[in-house]
């Protein structure tokens, strides 16, 4: 009879440590060990680091920012940033809530910065093709005229979306573009939940209209009229 | 009774309380225009979804270089001139030990009389005149072009101020002529016009005039210590050769 308990007891604790650790990759996966030697002035280990975010982070500041230079700088500035005030990190909260905080910061003073110069109509982003300079794409289209489409519809929505206020640009860009849910990016931001659904929101329908306005940019198979007509 | 748009916004995120959806969904069959906002924003959101990953164009990895602080403008100057004091601290050395020299063999030799009257003369009218004269002799004697390197980086200030000074003491001993002359011309003052100084007036010992080299050798030796010491202390910020 005990050898049946000890065989249940067994079972749990196998359960429970393959749970704990489940849980734990999955929200931060190992940042903890490389965070802690890179508070310890480890280079070598914040720079796993960077290599882990490098790309997302460059994502997020290339939505925001519209050009392919200035993300970069803006990236690259987040990250000696981040590695300069690593004590200010609190462990056991995401690492990569407090980098993506870090990266949005660097993008509005850069944009902050930039607001001196005159703001480049919409007609002119779309129109020069060296400006904004854009990266490259991480897709592969089956059609050729299907990519044409796709790069026309992408660089109308980058346009579109440095048009809106960085602050809501930077929440849409988190939401929408990056699939973030609203607590994470209510820590990304440091602004509460209801600001960041309320945010979101203006963004989203200040989008619609811009997006309305300029449809006969859109591809066709992407205006909201086909849309519409196909899912009803 | 329509739903509020932002409850639409986060019903698209799945953001709501079930309560919330079930009302909105209910909603939403029957009245159009909130249908209509509804799939106006998932469309809105369905596009910008579409925005692909874009790839970095270069990594970011930190470099060790990278963290070193900006230095101020002052450690950029020093870094820069730093060859320069290099060679005036030297220079300056060679200069200090020659004019030690000559101090040593001027006291022992006896044409030094004939060769320093006016130096002597001037003395009895005002001592920063008499300094001042001794000057242009200790130079014609410098052979080094680096103790004028050292001058030129170093002393302008100071040979300014000395010589402000002089105008200043020489100027109530002159009578109203000179004193024109030396309003108008700096140069005027090393060579006072000759009625000024009364040769009959007491010739001082050799003692004192042992003690004019020595004013020019003591400012030429802190110059030398000031390059000396700036060009130590700007190794600090020397640029590195990894």
């Amino acid at each position: 009879m005990t050898q049946v308990w000890l065989w249940l007891l067994l079972a749990y604790l196998l359960v429970r440590l393959s749970t704990h650790t489940t849980t734990q990759s999955s929200t931060t996966p190992d940042d903890r060990p490389l965070v802690e030697a890179a508070q310890a002035g480890d280079l070598e280990a914040f720079n796993q680091l960077v290599g882990r975010y490098q790309r997302l982070a460059y994502n997020v500041a290339y939505r925001i920012m519209g050009d392919a230079d200035a993300a970069a700088d803006a990236t690259q500035e987040a990250f000696l940033a981040a590695f300069r005030k690593l004590d200010t990190y609190k462990p056991g909260t995401s690492f990569k809530a407090w980098l993506l905080r870090i990266v949005t910061n660097k993008c509005y003073d850069a944009l902050r910065a930039q607001k001196r110069r005159p703001m480049a109509s919409l007609d002119a982003l779309l129109l020069d093709p060296d400006k904004p300079n854009r990266p490259f794409e991480q897709v592969a289209p089956e059609r050729p005229d299907e990519a044409v489409e796709q790069a026309e519809l992408h660089a109308l929505l980058q346009a579109l979306l440095l048009k809106l206020p960085p602050d809501q640009r930077a929440v849409l860009v988190l939401a929408d573009v990056q699939g973030y849910k609203y607590h994470e990016i209510a820590e990304i931001l440091d602004i509460e939940v209801g600001t960041v659904k309320s945010r979101l929101f203006r963004a989203r329908r200040k989008m619609r209209d811009m997006l309305c306005q300029h449809e006969e940019h859109l591809p066709p198979a992407y205006r909201f009229q086909s849309r519409h007509t196909e899912t009803e | 009774m329509h739903i509020e748009p932002e409850l639409l916004s986060a019903y698209l995120d799945n953001e709501l309380s079930d309560e919330e959806r079930r009302t909105i969904e209910a909603h939403v069959r029957t009245c159009a225009e909130c249908r209509r906002e509804l799939a106006e924003l998932q469309w809105t959101a369905s596009l910008l979804a579409q925005l692909p990953e874009v790839r970095e164009p270069r990594p970011f990895y930190v470099r060790r270089t990278d963290l070193e602080p900006a230095r101020p403008r002052w450690q950029t100057w020093l870094a820069t001139w730093r060859p320069l004091f290099r060679v005036a601290s030297y220079a300056g050395t060679v200069v200090v030990l020659f004019l030690l020299l000559l101090d040593v063999l001027m006291t022992n030799t006896p044409s030094m009389d004939v060769s320093m009257p006016t130096a002597m003369e001037m003395e009895t009218e005002s001592a920063p005149v008499m300094e001042k004269a001794a000057e242009p002799a200790g130079e014609m004697a410098m052979p080094a072009e680096e103790e004028r390197a050292v001058q030129a980086l170093e002393a302008p200030s100071a040979a300014k101020s000395e010589e402000a000074d002089m105008a200043s003491t020489s100027v109530p001993t002159h009578t109203a002529e000179s004193q024109v002359a030396s309003s108008t011309d700096q140069t005027a003052d090393r060579t006072p016009p000759p009625h000024a100084v009364p040769p009959t007036r007491g010739v001082p010992g050799e003692q004192q005039s042992r003690l004019t080299v020595p004013r020019l050798t003591w400012l030429v030796l802190l110059l030398t210590l000031l390059t000396t010491i700036l060009y130590l202390w700007s190794s600090r910020w020397e640029p590195h050769d990894h």
